[in-house]
């Protein structure tokens, strides 16, 4: 099997991504550098704790050829390609339905990065491209057009998210912290909104986004604090 | 036939399980048995699957269950229970909106949340062919397929938890546009078709895993 180290960690990625939760059912797929010339990536419509390597499909960057797997390639071939070679410094790009940034998604607007660390990891603000469906040439190339050299995450409305990087750890590392500044983001809305939301959602939106923000806590704690200041 | 569904129906358990999806009293899962009038059914506290006919269970908590497949001759799996999330829903007690294209093309509408002893609200939402129902404060999700009925409770999940955030954080929200839940809805529909033509033939769907 050619390719087979780069496919076996799509794999262990999957799963990975799977267990945090990123990807619901089969939606989201991860598409890694092979070669300068090749990109492997998931099958289409594949349950990801039943995927093996062999299930892995390996295209070719220029026109998406399929060289190697068993399997269809991911519909979403198309975007991952398109990045990939716009972003030259990167070998590693996820695409996932993590619900607190698809959550964001549906707000149709760019995210800017408040926290110091995320921003490192992120970009100052990520922007969200306008809706088109799965799959399609379009929502392609409009991931493609928003991509720039200081940006490693980019939301796709009322879809999700796709986060880039030189390797999968990174990836996966901007997955998580875009999950982490788009909880951020929903804490200090939630927590600001006391007397107009049902007690029980909002304790239990609170209760859900607290534990996704680590140390960045309390700098938007003092966010709040100071905002709350100005208020009054 | 028989032993195939309690391997599928154990593996479905597992995942779900597994998933914080099934395990609470109260919640109840089963498969259709093809080319038989009945459904294997699991609770948490009733680990063996028992097998039950479609026109009586004797069980309050399977009747549900019967009265689906009665009624969904594409029902492959059903899934009966309260998580977080759809007793948040039921809580805001809106319509939940299609927000997301695999949502439209797997689970289609949901609805307002239906109040507990509404049984024909109920009937009327599940017979026109959806997926997911919040009936009180629980959540029934259907499945044509073993597989389906796990991806379509993950992928509700998902949903529910991206919408009952971004309700709570008070920003307008942007629905999925109508023309895509247009198509989607006709993608599913006829998925439904397939699937009840299957059961009615005797075989498990196949094809009905994908994304779209």
């Amino acid at each position: 099997m050619k390719f087979q180290a780069t496919r076996e960690l799509i794999v262990r990625t999957c799963i990975e991504l799977a267990d945090r939760g990123y990807l619901a059912a089969t939606g989201g797929n991860v598409a890694l550098l092979a070669d300068q010339e090749h990109f492997a990536i998931t099958p289409s419509a594949t349950d990801y704790y039943a995927m093996s390597a062999a299930d892995v499909c390996v295209l070719r960057l220029s026109d998406q050829r399929q060289v190697e797997g068993e399997r269809e390639a991911s519909v979403e071939a198309g975007l991952h390609a398109k990045i990939l070679s716009a972003r030259s410094d990167c070998g590693a790009c996820i695409h996932t339905h993590q619900p607190i940034a698809s959550a964001y998604t549906l707000l149709a607007k760019p995210l800017e990065v408040r926290d110091r660390a995320r921003e490192a990891l992120l970009g100052r603000s990520i922007p969200c491209v306008g809706y088109s469906p799965s799959g399609t040439a379009l929502l392609a190339r409009r991931v493609a057009r928003a991509a720039r050299p200081d940006t490693h995450a980019y939301l796709m409305r009322n879809h999700g998210a796709v986060c880039i990087g030189k390797d999968v750890t990174e990836a996966m590392t901007r997955v998580a912290a875009l999950e982490s500044e788009c909880a951020s983001f929903f804490l200090m809305r939630t927590r600001a909104r006391s007397g107009e939301l049902d007690q029980s959602v909002r304790a239990l939106v609170i209760q859900t986004l607290r534990p996704l923000l680590g140390d960045a806590l309390t700098r938007f704690d003092d966010v709040i604090t100071s905002e709350s200041k100005k208020a009054s | 036939m028989i032993d195939e569904v309690v391997d599928l129906l154990r593996n479905d358990e597992a995942r779900l399980r597994a998933g914080a999806l099934f395990g609470d009293p109260g919640d109840s899962l089963s498969l259709r048995i093809p080319g038989r009038e009945e459904f294997l059914f699991v609770t948490p506290e009733r680990c063996d699957p028992t097998t039950f006919l479609f026109e009586t269970t004797g069980l309050e908590s399977a009747d549900l269950h019967a009265k689906i497949y009665r009624s969904r001759k594409d029902a492959g799996g059903v899934l009966i229970g309260q998580t977080p999330w759809s007793t948040a829903l039921a809580s805001i007690g809106a319509r939940v909106p299609t927000l997301f294209d695999e949502q439209a093309r797997h689970i289609g509408s949901a609805g307002k949340p239906i109040a507990l002893g509404r049984h024909a609200q109920l009937w009327r939402a599940l017979e026109d062919g959806r997926n997911v129902a919040i009936y009180g404060d629980r959540r029934i999700c259907i499945g044509t397929t073993p597989n389906r009925v796990v991806f379509n409770a993950e992928l509700f999940e998902k949903c529910a938890k991206a919408f009952v955030i971004a309700h709570a954080g008070g920003d307008g929200i942007r629905k999925l546009p109508a023309w895509v839940r247009h198509i989607a809805g006709a993608r599913l529909r006829k998925d439904q078709k397939r699937a009840a033509l299957s059961y009615a033939l005797g075989r498990m769907p196949e094809g009905m895993d994908g994304y779209f």
